[in-house]
């Protein structure tokens, strides 16, 4: 039996899944308190393990192992893009305080582990799962604020963040419901499960049926993403988590959902349903963009304004799908866009890390003023996430764009570049805002001035210096930041090779 | 070819300067911070004049190029930031480099008393360098990164002084309208792409020819939109005049001299785009009229020394677009220079004054400046005449050439508004000088708070841009000299659909618009002159705030708050409304509300918003399910 078992290529998984149960056993073996570096290391190996096994394999053929899971150049790259996000969330976590630690780090694997699963479903039950296990494992990594040696259990904080917990939970189980629904009407009219026989299988369909059971699938998974309408949990989500978590959910989850949506629109590619069906969601992505950038001008707190942006980059992302869903070129720009995505985003919540920490006050928004005078080096790769994020050139946001709209352009999405480019120019001014904060130099902030008792409060928490692996984080997200904003010709290369596997 | 190693020189010298004059902002001395950011834009200037020697040994046609980086190539479409040194390119770079070097002189004293001298040069040393990257670039996409870079800079440096509201106001002010430019640009590089499948301008001009009109008109009037956004032009000057928050040497080199040509740039560079859309190009001469008049106007009501100049830079950079606009670039190229020497020869000058005078910026508290400092008194002088378009310095030969080329295509409203603002440039440049040196000095300035006269530092760049304004128009005097046309050649000739001027140029042309200005400048003289009706006006309400349509620009800027800004705030706070309770002021009032009841977090989700946030999804999923039904 063990003969035909694929252990190799399933590296990335049963390491992740190893991984999880090896930081649970550890809590129980090892006595109290010797436990946190063994946790840590345990959860860095695993992750390195499926990290390294799919980098060092870039190029090796795609196989569908075990009839459900597809290992191909799309699932090699949205894995590292997953990895590296929760590789990222426990740097970030590195300051926890002990109580729930093994637990926690037990959970962003588990988390990984679902985005993996999603990323190569090869049908829809692997599908649902991978989608299922990344949910619950986030319900619950969103409700375990802690409890930094600031905040005493049965304060707001944790009941902002009980409260985000069980807010995203019951509108993430509307949409696992509608996209399980989706599912078996999608089975009625394909008559399969496995997305290979789908795409024979539907070849020409087009029934009420299908078109139902698809708009039903993208629904959940555009929930996934906060496309607009189904926007609403994220600001909340992410301000009540961990920030560690926060980080994870809007790269890897929406990294995640991407690849699965590509996987249903590759399945679906012959049909003639699925232009339908992709109509609805050029309206989503628009109204993303602008409930995004809109929504960001406003936000006096930073973990709320990534959300919203985040929000407005999931609806750019959508132009990738543009021209039929998954096409090769619209893959490369959409490959492109996330992994830019992982690095920018990943360091502007580093930034709100190392800065506020997790107290409550930490992400407001004047914590960060006149952070240039106090911290100019974390304030200048600030400037560099920010700049990305608006989409500045040089910077890695700025060539995602282009790549998208270039993209759009060939396949004459106006309607939606058009919306990029509006909505760009809203947004740049919510990021601005931050900007502005961190070059505002007033008297107040000088050292030991009256400044707002949250920022002061949060200023000393983090004014010991960064600890090592939140600094990794933000020297490791800058880097890329400005690598692929600068030379991003050999990625997008690879980037082409990749899909070239993938489809 | 092989000369084209020049251009990267020029571009990077000043970024290498701002990277290096940033890391040593602490450690250097203030001397070797000045050195370095002036000597990295000096070399520079160096190389643009190389440059302009290679050019020249080129045959004609050909152009200096560089391949700065290679992006490689995405669907077929090689992406690569390539230089261009041509005709136009290297006329800009001389201007924006000389200048710069003479500003950056200048400043190396006038800032001397600045905590953060560093800072300001490595900001200054950076504009230089995103302003290089606008006019060398080969293609739409690099043009576009200088442009936003440039942005940046402006941006920066208006907020220098961020301790001041006002200046964050109007770097944020500057930035958005900005931003609105720029989204037309953007959409103009698409559309670019979509029509020629590249961005270089080679590509792009060669298929010209074969575009359909309708989509060169909608790219031209989208660069117009970004063009009239960076150069004040009607309707998005808002942002110039509170510009002027910034330091007056940024002013100078920025915000008057280089900067806010780069619409001009923008249009004279994509000349075959327009000389295709007439329609474009025609926009271009009006918008340029309408400002070359509306800032003029408008410069007359105002009583801020650096406002009056900044109203007149929209005015005078409206003339270079109508210059452009009627396909006369040489002449709008030529008096972006000229008006880039007595510009920056005024702004400078008002800022030794405005020292002089220990801050005082008010020009109706000014008066008797001159007695104190004479050298000031002539060099000013010759900047008024200059602009004022008095017969023989710089300004007059570029405008006349401008206001004659109008004239000869026909356009004969668009002369008539042309000839009403020169001679209005020449009423509020005789009134800003009599309020500012004629009669005694006003109470509480004599003496002068600032003390000590300009030194050496200052005093050169000065005298070499005196000189300047004073000889620049001589490069081409009608009959006599024709320097830029020799230097231009056929450059514009390749793409050009105009016919061939018939005809001469009547007589009475040129000496009509002396006449108007000297009456105008005479009219102003008798308003203004001490004890005159207009000096009495102004000295007794000396302090007060300006009112009356003048004064608040035709009241332009509270148009857009009533009709732009507020509106958007309020979608913001509708979309805020509907689906995101913690709007988002309020937010401290709900934390510490929602600390208070919190007593499970069970019973918070049965508060309103759990409902909403449902709704919104359930309402999402049944329209795009209707839909997919229905259709």
């Amino acid at each position: 039996m063990f003969d035909s078992f694929p252990f190799v290529p399933l590296i990335p998984l049963l390491a992740l899944a190893g991984g999880s149960i090896a930081v649970l056993a550890l809590d129980l073996i090892l006595p109290e308190g010797k436990g946190r570096a063994w946790w840590f290391s345990a959860t860095v190996i695993s992750l390195l393990a499926a990290l390294g096994h799919v980098a060092l394999n870039w190029e090796a053929a795609s196989e569908v192992l075990l009839a459900g899971w597809t290992l191909d150049g799309l699932t090699r790259l949205f894995v590292c893009v997953a990895a590296g996000a929760a590789l990222a969330a426990v740097g970030l976590s590195a300051r926890r305080s002990t109580r729930d630690l093994a637990g926690y780090l037990s959970l962003v694997l588990l988390a990984a582990l679902g985005m993996a699963t999603l990323i190569g479903s090869a049908n829809l039950i692997i599908l649902f799962v991978g989608l299922e296990l990344l949910s619950l494992s986030l319900y619950v990594a969103v409700a375990l604020r802690s409890k930094g040696d600031g905040v005493a259990a049965g304060t707001f904080v944790e009941d902002a963040s009980r409260e985000a917990a069980l807010k995203y939970l019951i509108l993430g189980s509307v949409a696992s419901g509608l996209l399980l629904y989706g599912s078996a009407l999608l089975y009625g009219a394909a008559g399969t499960l496995d997305f290979a026989e789908m795409r024979l299988a539907l070849a020409g369909a087009d029934s009420t049926l299908l078109r139902a059971g698809l708009m039903l699938i993208v629904v959940g998974l555009a929930f996934k993403m906060a496309l607009a309408p189904f926007h609403a949990w994220a600001p909340d989500a992410y301000q009540g988590a961990p920030i560690a978590v926060a980080a994870l959910m809007s790269v890897g989850t929406k990294a995640a959902a991407f690849a699965a949506l590509l996987r249903v629109a590759a399945a679906a590619a012959q049909s003639g349903a699925l232009e339908v069906v992709l109509q609805p969601l050029w309206v989503m992505a628009v109204a993303g963009m602008a409930a995004g950038s809109l929504g960001a001008i406003r936000q006096m707190d930073l973990k709320r304004l990534l959300a919203y942006s985040g929000i407005a980059h999931s609806g750019y992302l959508m132009i990738a799908l543009s021209g039929g869903g998954a096409t090769a070129e619209g893959l490369t720009a959409g490959a492109f866009y996330v992994l830019a995505y992982l690095f920018m985003n990943i360091g502007a919540f580093a930034v709100v890390a190392a800065i506020g920490g997790d107290e409550e006050a930490g992400s407001r928004l004047e914590t960060f003023r006149g952070l240039m005078y106090r911290r100019p080096a974390i304030a200048i790769v600030f400037l560099l996430f920010l700049l990305s994020l608006a989409g500045v050139p040089a910077t890695a946001g700025f060539v995602g764009k282009v790549l998208l709209v270039l993209h759009g352009v060939r396949t004459g999405a106006v309607f939606l570049i058009a919306g990029l480019v509006a909505t760009t120019a809203i947004s740049g001014y919510a990021y601005l805002r931050v900007v502005f904060e961190v070059f505002k130099r007033e008297e107040k902030d000088l050292p030991a001035g009256d400044a707002a008792p949250g920022a002061q409060e949060a200023a000393a928490a983090g004014g010991v210096g960064i600890s090592p692996p939140v600094g990794a984080v933000l020297l490791l997200s800058g880097l890329g930041t400005l690598y692929l904003g600068l030379f991003p010709h050999s990625t997008l290369q690879l980037l082409q090779r990749l899909v070239m596997l993938g489809m | 070819m092989s000369v084209g190693f020049v251009l990267p020189i020029m571009l990077l010298l000043p970024l290498a300067g701002a990277l290096i004059v940033a890391a040593g902002r602490n450690k250097f001395s203030r001397n070797g911070l000045a050195g370095i950011a002036t000597a990295s834009v000096g070399v520079s200037f160096a190389a643009a004049l190389a440059a302009l020697l290679a050019l020249r040994s080129l045959p004609e046609g050909e152009a200096l190029r560089h391949r700065l980086i290679d992006w490689g190539s995405w669907g077929g479409e090689p992406f690569a930031l390539g230089l261009l040194g041509d005709e136009v390119s290297i006329w800009w770079m001389l201007v924006v480099t000389g200048v710069g070097f003479l500003i950056h002189l200048y400043s190396a004293e006038y800032m001397a008393d600045e905590a953060d001298y560093g800072r300001y040069f490595a900001k200054l040393n950076y504009f230089v360098f995103a302003m290089s990257l606008l006019v060398l670039s080969d293609n739409f996409l690099g043009l576009l990164i200088g442009w936003a870079n440039v942005g940046v800079a402006s941006f920066l440096l208006i907020g220098f002084w961020n301790r001041r509201q006002a200046a964050a106001e109007a770097a944020r002010k500057a930035f958005i309208v900005n931003a609105v430019g720029e989204v037309g640009l953007i959409l103009a590089a698409v559309l670019i792409f979509a029509q020629f499948g590249g961005w270089t301008f080679e590509r792009v001009f060669q298929g010209v020819e074969t575009a359909p009109v309708g989509a060169l008109t909608a790219i031209g009037l989208l660069l117009l939109i970004g063009a009239v956004a960076k150069s004040a032009q009607l309707p998005l000057h808002v942002w110039l005049p509170d510009a002027m928050q910034g330091p007056t040497p940024v002013s100078a080199l920025i915000h008057a001299a280089t900067m806010v040509t780069a619409g001009v740039y923008l249009v004279v560079r994509a000349y075959p785009i327009y000389e295709a859309a007439p329609l474009a190009l025609h926009a271009v001469a009006v918008a340029g009229a309408c400002s070359a008049l509306f800032g003029a106007i408008v410069a007359v009501g105002q009583s801020d020394f650096k406002r009056v100049l900044a109203f007149s830079t929209m005015s005078q950079v409206g003339f270079m677009m109508l210059g452009a606009g009627v396909g006369a670039y040489e002449a709008a190229m030529f008096h972006f220079m000229t008006h880039a020497f007595f510009k920056a020869l005024l702004f400078l000058l008002a800022g030794v004054i405005i020292h002089h005078l220990g801050g005082e910026q008010d020009i109706r508290r000014m008066g008797g400046v001159g007695k104190q400092m004479p050298a000031v008194y002539a060099m000013f002088l010759v900047g008024v005449l200059a602009i004022a378009g008095a017969p023989g310095l710089a300004g007059f030969f570029s405008k006349e050439e401008i206001l004659h080329a109008v004239y000869m295509r026909g356009e004969v409203i668009l002369w008539a508004l042309g000839v009403a603002a020169a001679s209005l440039t020449a009423f509020y440049m005789v009134r800003l000088f009599c309020l500012v040196f004629a009669g005694e000095p006003h109470g509480g300035h004599e003496g002068g708070a600032g003390g000590r006269g300009p030194g050496v530092v200052i005093l050169i760049p000065l005298a070499v841009l005196t000189l300047l304004s004073i000889s620049g128009g001589w490069l081409h005097i009608p009959g006599v000299t024709d320097v830029t046309g020799a230097y231009l050649g056929g450059f514009f000739d390749r793409f050009s659909r105009r016919v061939a001027l018939i005809g001469q140029a009547p007589a009475w042309l040129g000496w009509l618009t002396i006449a108007a200005a000297g009456v105008a400048a005479w009219l102003s003289a008798m308003w203004f002159r001490p004890q005159g009706m207009g000096w009495k006006t102004a000295r007794a309400a000396a302090g007060r705030a300006d009112q009356g349509p003048l004064a608040a620009g035709f009241f332009v800027d509270s148009f857009y708050q009533a009709l732009v800004v507020r509106p958007l705030i309020g979608l913001s706070k509708l979309i805020g409304l509907a689906v995101d309770p913690w709007v988002v002021d309020g937010i401290v009032k709900g934390l510490s509300g929602l600390a208070a009841r919190a007593g499970s977090a069970v019973q918070a989700v049965h508060r309103g918003h759990m409902r909403r946030y449902a709704l919104s999804v359930a309402a999402g999923a049944g329209l795009a399910l209707l839909y997919v039904l229905v259709v």
